[in-house]
């Protein structure tokens, strides 16, 4: 079965066991010590806010989205994404990461099965690849913004 | 839903309160009297919270203190700012309170994807900090759900 998968892909790790994959044309700039601003009330996933060239974007911290482990503070990355809403509007959004994204190249255009213990997580991680002998879900950037 | 609201300016006179690093903005149209603590605070075991000494009265009043750091330990005199809003009995505590009049202030929208269900969080301005606009009745009902089972 084939699918859509970038034949090159940003990795970004989640956890020691986990990293999930996103296009590489989303990527817009990954922050170093990113300067975070803390914001009460908060969703579980949110570690805070940053300032990215004039917009405050939410901050992500995909353990907790995807139920790894609780919500940690800021992360020593922020991956900031860019994906285009349906309307073609574009919309941004950073991740917190533990450690620094890098490009895979994806040879195998085959679709795997998410791991069992992510499909509940099916509406954001649609679809996954093998990459260096590892299945990577894709993730959907749209529906984790809108979920 | 859309990661981003419309851009407004909030005009009027407000009220900056800062408790820790957290700095909110309100009308001052909404707070009905600000004064220095005066007297001795003793800590309360439920986030929030700190009572007064007056713990054995029928009726203590109740002290609000939104940072986690500021109800950790036994609070002195002169320690806080002290806020009462129109319509709530409670005190809230603050490391300061600035009152800035006749302001502009563009608001910075804040992201939906950010922000939980019931937060009383309306946007952003920058001050010397980043400071989160709220409202008296939003906060008032964000810390009544919060407080829910507690044996105040």
């Amino acid at each position: 079965m084939s699918n859509n998968a970038p034949s090159a892909a940003w990795l970004l790790p989640v956890c020691q066991d986990l990293a999930v994959a996103v296009p590489l044309v989303c990527a817009q700039e990954l922050l170093e010590h990113p300067k975070m601003i803390a914001m009460p009330s908060a969703r579980a996933d949110c570690t805070g806010l940053i300032n990215w060239r004039g917009q405050i974007l939410s901050c992500l911290d995909l353990r907790a989205t995807l139920a790894r482990a609780p919500r940690a503070n800021m992360g020593s990355y922020a991956q900031v994404l860019a994906f285009v809403h349906k309307g073609g509007e574009v919309a941004y959004i950073s991740l917190s990461l533990t450690s620094a994204p890098y490009v895979v190249h994806i040879t195998n255009n085959m679709s795997y099965p998410l791991p069992s213990d992510l499909a509940s997580f099916a509406h954001i991680l649609p679809a996954a690849v093998m990459v260096e002998n590892q299945v990577v879900p894709i993730l959907d950037l749209q529906q984790l913004l809108l979920n | 839903m859309q990661d981003h609201l419309q851009a407004h300016v909030l005009a009027g006179d407000v009220v900056m309160l800062r408790a820790g690093g957290l700095q909110l903005l309100v009308y001052q149209a909404e707070i009905e009297t600000n004064d220095f603590l005066q007297q001795h605070l003793m800590p309360y075991q439920q986030d929030f919270l700190i009572l007064s000494d007056a713990v054995l009265h029928a009726k203590p009043q109740l002290y609000i203190a939104i940072d986690e750091h500021m109800g950790s330990q036994q609070t002195s005199a002169q320690r806080f700012l002290l806020t009462k809003f129109f319509g709530c009995d409670w005190l809230w505590c603050w490391d300061d309170v600035r009152i800035m009049l006749d302001v502009k202030l563009p608001i910075r929208p804040l992201p939906a994807r950010a922000l939980a269900e019931n937060s009383p969080l309306l946007g952003l301005v920058e001050l010397d900090a980043p400071t989160f606009i709220t409202s008296a009745p939003l906060l008032i009902d964000y810390l009544e759900n919060n407080l829910r089972g507690a044996h105040v």
